[in-house]
């Protein structure tokens, strides 16, 4: 025999691969492919940011006399608290517009074929693509939020300094912990009460040839029309309504006041033991493991587009 | 060991049957050609070795059903299923990353390696890669995987001459240092001829022909007749008989090489000219020129 | 090695007989390697088993010897050996079918009478 093609060789022993370490790099994989998932709301952080700076250099007098009257310091915290809200609502917008692509675009560029070459399991993916919108855009909108609101106050001061106002007026109203301690202590909650929808979306797209937003939508159409028909009513458009809302107000508003709204004001407000205790809560994260592991048995079994 | 057995392989998608009663049996270190018409199954064929379809029947890989144990079986198998595959936004540097993180058999000083024999670089994404380029990167992320078992789809599919030859002997090389066990689909008959051990025919989804490239060469005859020797040729009951230059080539399974002889030049038949001679079934003679018995 | 392969003979016959021209013509001399399989198989595109298989004909005429570290060479004595089975053969296989050629064409006053090649008919 020749040098060349002696003993067939052994195959080496693997290297195990935790599912954890395999996990870690499926989510860095996600954030590779879709960067628009902290690209988006770093740059509606950076927007609301800026407008903020603007709208305190182009203040008027007279309103800015108006505002220093005021006592309470709820009116300073509008500014603070709206941009907040923005980068919430852009974050769920984000992670609903990945849910819907996730599972489809693999398909659709035929990359699942690469992807199902590697020894990792449909479960584990699919669970990589729900901790975006569930852990990974909720985790950047607490740390995107709170990084605005430290820009935001410093370049308010200044403002303030040109324009001949005390900054400690400023700075004596605001209660920025406090928005703060609300936000963090409610993120958990926007994250989990939202899971559904966005399993909703995944296990769609996982479905879908096309259009996964006309499949997530389509089941509804004939409940409602049969509703409509049936009950002239459509309880399930207000119950989808509740839902949609339900994560930003179950958290931040006083319950039981009827057709008005009231937002808690200070943190001693936020009440833990019922927020977390909402039933609708956690049958809502239930469907929402129940989808993704239907969209998991679906990204075995469909093919590519 | 098998590397793979399939008994009575099927699969239907909807009213098409893509494969029926498929009998396999793959050793270790073979490399096996799966040739057929487009549309002859073999795509579906290698998707249920890879476990990424269902099926019927019985098949094994590596000892391991493919459909329940993908993931355990794409630790020991790895495959191109076409080279377009690679993710459009994926840097080579990503690539490689994930592949360490994720694949235990993956190293990643090997790739490294066969890049750096490329032109390609590190940072580029593989949008930006020429077609030729994609397969290598492909190839070189594949070959850097410990695997027992290779499996490509077309692998040379749309890539030029350079590309192919480079292809081929990274392929050969890689051969020589491991002696994997592997299986390729292609339309390429002439290139990968010599280097396949076993070829398996698939014909609207049937095994036309499965044996090894020795069995072929002694059972596939073809001779060049004159006219005046065609009546003699006809009677020794030939598959196949076509017109070249004034001659006629015509094929014979199973006769003997000493009776050719005589009547005229015996050479083994290319594989293209054996395969349109099963596949079309013109003699609609012994059924045994039609399913060829298993390998090994 | 790099050229096409004929299809009326085994590609290691070819391969074989590829590496009896090489010796003969002198490109290798005794105690040479052969080149490696790896090589002659990524040049000719051909499975690596049918060179290994090739060079196991070798061995087995006596014409190659496996050396330990040093892969396949050239044994002492493959060209005398080889020159003498080429020459048999030629005369035996070939010769006549030439010299008839020779004959039918008119050409053996030509080729045949120079230098002192014998006539056919004569001795081989």
């Amino acid at each position: 025999m020749t040098d060349d093609l002696d003993m067939p060789r052994e195959a080496a022993p693997a290297r195990a691969v935790s599912p954890l370490k395999a996990f870690f790099w499926l989510v860095r994989r996600e954030l590779w492919e879709h960067p628009s998932a902290w690209i988006a709301p770093l740059a509606v952080a950076g927007f609301a940011v800026f407008t903020h700076f603007i709208s305190a250099v182009t203040i008027s007098a007279a309103e800015r006399q108006a505002v220093l009257a005021a006592t309470s310091s709820a009116k300073f915290m509008v500014p603070y608290s709206a941009a907040i809200g923005t980068i919430i609502i852009l974050g769920l917008v984000v992670g609903a517009l990945y849910s819907l692509d996730a599972l489809q675009g693999e398909r659709r560029d035929r990359s699942i074929l690469f992807w199902k070459s590697l020894p990792v399991s449909d479960l584990l993916t699919v669970l990589s693509k729900a901790f975006i919108p569930i852990v990974v855009i909720p985790a950047s909108i607490l740390i995107l939020a709170i990084a605005a609101n430290l820009l935001m106050a410093p370049l308010q001061s200044l403002v303030w300094l040109a324009q001949g106002y005390d900054p400690a007026e400023l700075w004596g109203r605001l209660d920025l912990p406090y928005l703060w301690g609300a936000l963090a202590m409610g993120i958990p909650f926007i994250a989990l009460w939202y899971a559904p929808f966005y399993a909703w979306f995944l296990l769609a797209a996982a479905w879908a040839r096309r259009a996964p937003i006309l499949w997530a939508m389509a089941p509804f159409v004939p409940i409602l029309m049969v509703e409509h028909l049936v009950l002239h009513n459509t309880p399930s458009h207000w119950a989808l309504e509740r839902r949609l809302a339900g994560g930003i107000l179950e958290p931040y508003t006083v319950p039981n006041t009827g057709e008005k709204v009231v937002w808690i004001d200070h943190a001693g407000q936020f009440d833990w033991g019922r927020v977390y205790s909402l039933p609708d809560l956690w049958v809502g994260v239930a469907m929402a493991a129940l989808f993704l592991f239907i969209a998991s048995r679906l990204r075995r079994s469909r093919p590519p587009l | 060991m098998a590397i793979i057995e399939a008994r009575s392989l099927s699969k239907t998608y909807g009213d098409t049957v893509a494969l029926q009663g498929v009998d396999l049996s793959v050793g270790e270190g073979r490399i096996v050609g799966l040739l057929g018409a487009n549309g002859a199954g073999k795509t579906t064929a290698l998707h249920a070795l890879l476990g990424l379809v269902e099926y019927e029947g019985e098949l094994s890989v590596l000892g391991r059903d493919p459909w329940s144990h993908r993931e355990a079986l794409m630790q020991d198998v790895c495959f191109i299923a076409d080279v377009a595959v690679l993710p459009r936004w994926l840097r080579v540097s990503q690539a490689l990353d994930y592949m360490e993180g994720v694949h235990p058999r993956f190293d990643r000083a090997k790739a490294e390696g066969f890049l750096g024999k490329t032109a390609i670089r590190t940072k580029a994404r593989v949008r930006e890669l020429s077609k030729g380029m994609v397969t290598q990167l492909h190839l070189a992320l594949i070959m850097a995987i410990d695997a027992r078992l290779l499996v490509l789809d077309e692998p040379t599919l749309g890539l030029d001459l350079l590309y192919r030859k480079q292809f081929y002997d990274a392929l050969i090389n890689d051969y020589v240092d491991h002696t994997r066990t592997i299986v390729v689909s292609t339309h390429d008959l002439h290139e990968v001829q010599h280097i396949l051990t076993d070829v398996v025919l698939l014909d609207r989804g049937r095994v036309a022909l499965n044996c090894t490239m020795e069995e072929l060469e002694a059972r596939y005859l073809e001779v060049l007749v004159a006219p005046d020797k065609l009546a003699a040729a006809r009677g020794l009951g030939p598959i196949s008989e076509r017109p070249i230059f004034g001659r006629t080539a015509v094929m014979f399974d199973g006769v003997e090489r000493k009776r050719l002889e005589a009547l005229g030049e015996v050479r083994t038949p290319h594989l293209s000219d054996l395969f349109v001679a099963l596949m079309a079934g013109r003699y609609a003679g012994p059924e045994a020129s039609l399913n060829g018995e298993a390998a090994a | 090695m790099v050229q096409e392969w004929n299809d009326s003979q085994p590609i290691y016959r070819q391969i074989r007989d590829r590496v009896v021209a090489m010796i003969l013509d002198g490109v290798l001399q005794e105690g040479d390697a052969l080149p490696s399989v790896r090589t002659v198989a990524t040049e000719s595109r051909v499975n690596p088993l049918t060179v290994l298989k090739a060079y196991q004909q070798l061995d087995d005429e006596q014409l190659v010897e496996k050396r330990r570290g040093r892969g396949m060479l050239v044994a002492t004595g493959a060209r005398k050996l080889l020159l003498s089975g080429e020459r048999e053969k030629f005369l035996s296989e070939q010769w006549p079918d030439i010299q008839a050629t020779i004959v039918r064409l008119g050409l053996a006053d030509e080729l045949l009478g120079l230098n002192g090649v014998k006539k056919p008919g004569g001795e081989g």
